[in-house]
């Protein structure tokens, strides 16, 4: 239900409107819309932006991802080289070179010694 | 069709926001010289008040009303720049501020009339001259108003009835001519 309080009153309403009427409606777009863009407020963000915008979680990931390569590559199970070699110098060719009376050839040895790889 | 605009506004779209500058622009204007009393002022506090917005469209909740949101921000530049330039208002119209209002002009009776209800206005507190403002040019709700204003609804009420009343004084001088 309305009451006095609710019902609009088109009369002062329109007497008002006639009262208080502005102009240069466009010139007040033009003023509001240059200080927008003297603000920058709708400046597109330049590739220095961008790339400022990610460097920061770019280095994180990047430390991330080096911490996790080098946990990766300490913890494979790889043959020491030197176990390699002594590998290679227990086998049956250089017992045999290690048997002949004269000194073994070194070259021989270390033909021995690398054809484990 | 504001909400889309405000939408697009928030994406950065310069075009949108023009839109709802030429939409709103009068209405802000003529709240801000509502609260102001000159239209230089009214314009800065409305250009204020548009790019507030702007900065803070971020904040604007689509399910809403486009319109009162916006003039919650313009109302509070206003009323900003109202206590930088320290404007002084006038309690109540005087008791004998209807008589004394100047004589109707037959040729100029429509400019007068809008003279004397401007003056009626300044004379008004300027939560009553917001308010009816807002409720009778502008269309809103009594809750949009209370909404914008910051003020219980009934407190909208009583405040543009009390403001309805003052204003029908002053047009009755003028209609009797």
């Amino acid at each position: 239900m309305m009451s006095e309080f609710d019902d609009r009153d088109p009369e002062l309403a329109e007497a008002l409107n006639a009262a208080l009427s502005v102009n240069d409606d466009d010139a007040f777009l033009r003023l509001v819309m240059r200080r927008a863009d003297q603000g920058g407020l709708f400046d597109a963000p330049q590739w220095w932006d961008v790339l400022n915008m990610w460097a920061r979680p770019g280095l994180a990931v990047a430390a991330v991802v080096g911490i996790l390569l080098a946990v990766a590559t300490l913890s494979t199970d790889r043959p020491h080289p030197l176990t390699t070699i002594a590998e290679g110098l227990s086998s049956a060719g250089a017992a045999a070179e290690m048997a002949e009376s004269a000194p073994p050839n070194p070259e021989s040895m270390m033909a021995v010694a690398f054809a484990i790889e | 069709m504001d909400a889309k605009l405000a939408q697009m506004v928030q994406q950065g779209n310069r075009e949108a926001f023009g839109q709802l500058v030429q939409r709103y622009g009068t209405k802000a204007r003529i709240v801000c010289r509502t609260i102001l009393g000159n239209q230089q002022d009214a314009d800065d506090a409305a250009q204020d008040g548009f790019l507030a917005a702007l900065t803070r469209i971020e904040t604007y909740d689509h399910a809403r009303p486009f319109g009162p949101w916006l003039m919650k921000v313009v109302v509070n530049a206003a009323r900003d720049l109202a206590r930088k330039r320290e404007v002084r208002r006038v309690e109540e119209i005087p008791h004998d501020a209807v008589s004394s209002l100047p004589a109707p002009d037959d040729r100029a009776h429509v400019s007068a009339l809008g003279d004397a209800l401007r003056e009626a206005l300044l004379g008004l507190p300027q939560r009553e001259a917001t308010a009816i403002v807002l409720y009778e040019i502008e269309g809103y709700t009594h809750r949009e108003v209370a909404e914008i204003l910051g003020i219980p609804a009934g407190t909208v009420r009583s405040d543009v009835h009390r403001a309805r009343r003052k204003l029908r004084q002053v047009m009755a001088v003028w209609q009797e001519k």
